[in-house]
């Protein structure tokens, strides 16, 4: 029986346990789809690694950058302008989330798996298939899909499946926009209604508790069906060697950037197409970009890109360097960030600190603080070839030379960090505004302090919002270009 | 001297391996054992990369078990060279300096003349200005044993630290090498699947006893 929002303080477990067994089923079939033809769309990519169809597969190249920094809440508003002329009431429901959700991640599975492979093919997985191509005759089936690529691609997508199921279990913007109402809702969004219409601080916070224990419970039924990755997600000394793999030509770095950010300006074409859709081409050029009115938005998005993007990426970095000797404890704490994922954030803010703050520069400071602490585990994904920014034999010999841990983070670590600031700070700011609606659970109401994140999600001066966006993508160009430029200089190898 | 006391350390499905023994002053011992058996372990404990479960090593009177390696700074050459891929091989080179020598002796112009002379002498200056990517695996190895030699070290560990170098340079190296511990005498333990080619430099040569899972130097 369907109930009403404002029904939800009475029918609570049962409208609870709707939400979190929908999101499981929605969460694995997105995983499975995601994985499925990112998988496919990966192996495709190992092909251009083995230069067998480098020029035919750029264009492969160029669809896996396409969706890669696409927010949830964007994606959602792309798939309804897609689909919702062609399939009527297809948006609204289990099938337009998963659809969303693949169309999501597909080739950012595809992404990480070719630069996995990349990795894996500079560190001997080259030697490892040609002496499978000379032992096997070098049949494409023996090589590529049982072979060590294939092999390989399945590590590699078992590594990647819980940290996707916890992503699209916890998915909030995009079914809060398709997801057709509290019974197709996940947990995280059925706390934000509950949050929103008041039913209840008591029953609030059960909910929030029985919802982080279940989805800590589900981290460790993945972890012993031996899904998790055996990689440590954080680990300066150790992981597998560095990609030697540069551009040395002069202009290289600037063409790389320019490619790999075709995509992005094509988001904000998208976005434009979008704009105008809803509001007509002809008003859209007489528009008055003063009337914009974007109230304390300004300030959110300032403090966001300093406190989300710096400060999630610092705390990492110098958390997991001080951890190296303490690996249990690591492990642990990793599995803490990964598998908790948004809830500390709901949790700690619901439980006081939400209903202390007063002013909204307090709410604001706060609330981006312990926003950077949730996003830890996604930027953790995100920096996976920093995490292997000094290989355990780097390491050692600098020591044996006298090096300190000071002396190593100095020397080593802060010079080789430049070159993924500059991206994770953007697209921290990002997945911060877009996604985790930065607004919608603590800061108050539209009236007082507003992000676009949030006028965005209850659709609020949509095609003014959409401007926003793609000024943000335009400061995406920057960030991967400053990031090439520094890559080339420091990694000039 | 180098002198190892009951030393006991552990290796990953060998069990437990004794050490004893002195390395003396003026001597080079090539060690040498089947490929697993832990020879690399050994000096990463001396380097003080790992710890063992009991025993102590002595460098003259100072005892080593218990500091951390840069406290140490041991001549230890990996046999993966460990070169920084984003410094070039020159700035690979002057690493250390500020670790060993006091600030009057870091002078760039007296950095720059050390690196020149040891790399001339060495036969690797045409490297100094690429970095290690563009090297062979016998180049990088070269570049790390010249590293190690620049910081003047109190005792040599070299774990198949020639094994990419070509059979030329390997003599080369090894003629080197000797004339180098004969002016400036050192405790050196080699380690080495091989002893054919270091028996010139070569005071001893140490078979690890498997079955007896000790080393008595």
């Amino acid at each position: 029986m369907e109930c009403s929002i404002e029904d939800l303080g009475i029918n609570f477990w049962r409208v609870f346990l709707e939400s979190f067994a929908w999101a499981t089923l929605q969460g694995f079939l997105s995983t499975f789809f995601s994985l499925i033809l990112g998988g496919a769309l990966g192996l495709a990519l190992s092909f251009s690694q083995f230069k067998l169809f480098s020029k035919s597969f750029l264009a492969v190249q160029f669809l896996g950058d396409l969706f890669f920094t696409l927010p949830g809440v964007v994606s959602s508003f792309l798939f309804i302008v897609l689909f919702e002329g062609v399939f009527p009431g297809l948006t609204q429901g289990l099938e337009s989330v998963i659809g969303c959700h693949v169309l999501f991640s597909i080739f950012w599975v595809a992404s990480n798996l070719s630069f996995k492979m990349r990795t894996w093919i500079n560190a001997g997985g080259k030697a490892e298939v040609e002496a499978q191509a000379v032992m096997g005759g070098g049949k494409f089936f023996d090589i590529f899909v049982v072979g060590p690529v294939g092999r390989k691609i399945l590590r590699e997508s078992r590594s990647l499946a819980p940290y996707l199921f916890v992503v699209f279990f916890t998915s909030f913007s995009t079914v809060l926009i398709l997801g057709g109402g509290p019974r197709n809702s996940t947990p995280e969004v059925m706390l934000f209604y509950s949050l929103l219409h008041d039913f209840g601080s008591l029953r609030t916070w059960v909910w929030i508790l029985s919802v982080f224990m279940m989805s800590w419970l589900l981290g460790g039924i993945l972890k012993n069906m031996g899904l998790e990755s055996k990689d440590s997600l954080i680990g300066l000394a150790g992981g597998a060697e560095k990609s030697q793999a540069t551009e040395n030509y002069l202009w290289g770095p600037w063409l790389a950037s320019l490619q790999k950010n075709c995509s992005i300006f094509v988001q904000s074409f998208i976005l434009i197409f979008v704009c105008f859709l809803s509001w007509g081409f002809f008003k859209f050029l007489s528009f008055d970009f003063s009337k914009v009115d974007l109230g304390e938005a300004r300030a959110a998005f300032l403090g966001s890109f300093s406190f989300v993007g710096c400060v999630a990426l610092w705390i990492l970095f110098f958390s997991s360097f001080f951890m190296l000797p303490l690996r249990p404890l690591r492990s642990a704490l990793n599995r803490f960030w990964l598998l908790g994922s948004g809830w500390y954030a709901a949790f700690f803010l619901t439980i006081g600190w939400g209903t202390r703050l007063q002013t909204p520069f307090e709410k604001f400071f706060v609330g981006s603080l312990i926003f950077s602490i949730s996003l830890l585990p996604l930027i953790s994904r995100w920096v996976r070839p920093l995490e292997e920014i000094l290989t355990r034999s780097e390491v050692e010999a600098a020591k044996v030379l006298g090096a300190n841990r000071k002396n190593l983070i100095f020397d080593f670590v802060l010079p080789r960090m430049l070159p993924f600031w500059g991206r994770i700070v953007v697209l921290g700011c990002l997945m911060a505004l877009g996604d985790l609606a930065l607004s919608t659970l603590f800061l108050g109401d539209t009236e007082t302090l507003t992000t676009w994140g949030r006028r965005l999600s209850q659709r609020y001066n949509f095609s003014g919002m959409s401007l926003v966006a793609t000024g943000l993508f335009g400061l995406s160009f920057l960030g991967f270009a400053v990031s090439r430029i520094f890559y080339r200089k420091n990694m000039n190898a | 001297m180098l002198k190892f006391e009951n030393l006991i350390f552990g290796v990953p499905g060998k069990g437990k391996i004794l050490v004893n023994g002195i390395i003396g002053n003026q001597e080079c011992v090539v060690l040498t054992g089947p490929t697993g058996c832990g020879k690399t372990t050994l000096l990463r404990v001396i380097a003080g990369l790992e710890a063992p479960e009991s025993g102590s090593i002595f460098f003259g009177e100072k005892k080593l078990t218990g500091l951390p390696p840069q406290e140490i700074k041991a001549g230890l050459v990996f046999q993966d060279s460990g070169l920084w891929p984003d410094l070039n091989i020159k700035k690979n080179l002057s690493y250390g300096f500020k670790f060993h020598f006091s600030l009057s002796r870091l002078e760039p112009t007296l950095v720059e003349e050390k690196i020149q002379k040891a790399a001339q002498f060495w036969g690797i200056e045409k490297l100094l200005e690429r970095f290690p990517s563009n090297l062979s695996g016998g180049e990088k190895q070269s570049v790390a044993f010249v590293r190690t030699l620049l910081i003047d070290p109190p005792f040599f560990l070299l774990d198949e630290s020639w094994s990419a170098l070509d059979l030329e340079m390997r003599q080369k190296f090894l003629a080197q090498f000797k004339n180098f511990l004969n002016e400036k005498p050192k405790p050196t333990l080699w380690v080495s699947h091989h002893s054919e080619d270091l028996t010139n430099i070569a005071t001893r040569i140490v078979a690890w006893d498997v079955r007896q899972q000790c080393i008595s130097f």
